[in-house]
């Protein structure tokens, strides 16, 4: 299993992840699960939820936010694939406390934010028995020139 | 009859059914419904002690049940009730920077 995503997109990823630097920035993918990747096809920034003291370690989607997320998602034709998010300072791996808060099936992509500049992103999926992730390997793919 | 909109991590427990029409007059007796229709989905919408558990998040319509009447909120055919998760995560606890050799390593 991969993840596909346009080079456009995973920029936006990354400016929301700098802009929100120091606290933690966060947002929601659309797209399809396809039999052996996903497609990422439009992403929605969303506000970090979380308590303003602890944003720079942790970030919320409330229920409100998810649930325009579903409907903006649902009018696009696309589901809800994953969610996206950012660590100041920190690897783009999934910390003990990601593990802990995760949903299976999700596709989550966590980038790196380096003293304010967006460093890797990485894609990452809970397993089933949520012993931890598996990574997925991001493939770029962009499509502009066909159109 | 009532639509429950199923979130997509939980579609693999309803045969990949986006949405469920179950019968009941309350969120609390659809939400029963939808877990005595779909078995495998009850351990994800409810804890060992039988309440709901904390990351599912029930809206009917556009409304979030806590501003209704919460499991006891009425239901008429043409409302739709949507099982929303919520969504968290963040870094380790740790403060330490960024340690770029062995993230590289890492890789």
């Amino acid at each position: 299993m991969k993840l596909q995503i346009s080079t456009k997109l995973l920029e936006t990823i990354q400016q929301h992840g700098a802009a929100s630097y120091p606290h933690e920035g966060a947002g929601v993918l659309f797209g399809k699960v396809h039999p052996t990747y996903i497609e990422v096809q439009d992403l929605m920034p969303m506000d970090n939820t979380f308590d303003e003291a602890q944003r720079g370690r942790r970030y919320m989607i409330d229920a409100r936010g998810m649930m325009q997320a579903e409907l903006t998602a649902e009018g696009l034709g696309l589901d809800v694939v994953g969610i996206f998010h950012s660590h100041p300072d920190h690897p783009a791996r999934p910390s003990q406390y990601d593990l802990a808060h995760s949903l299976p099936w999700y596709s989550y992509i966590i980038t790196s934010v380096d003293a304010g500049a967006a460093g890797d992103s990485r894609a990452w999926r809970l397993q089933e028995n949520r012993a931890g992730f598996d990574e997925l390997p991001i493939s770029i793919e962009d499509q502009e020139a066909a159109a | 009859m009532t639509i429950i909109r199923i979130p997509t991590p939980l579609r693999a427990y309803t045969s990949g059914m986006k949405e469920v029409e179950v019968s009941g007059d309350s969120v609390g007796a659809v939400l029963s419904a939808l877990a005595a229709q779909y078995p495998l989905i009850k351990p994800h919408l409810f804890d060992e002690t039988g309440e709901v558990r904390s990351y599912v998040n029930l809206f009917v319509n556009d409304e979030d049940i806590r501003n209704l009447q919460g499991h006891e909120t009425a239901l008429s055919d043409s409302d739709r009730v949507m099982i929303i998760p919520s969504i968290a995560g963040g870094r380790e606890e740790s403060d330490q920077h960024l340690n770029k050799a062995t993230y590289q390593h890492d890789n």
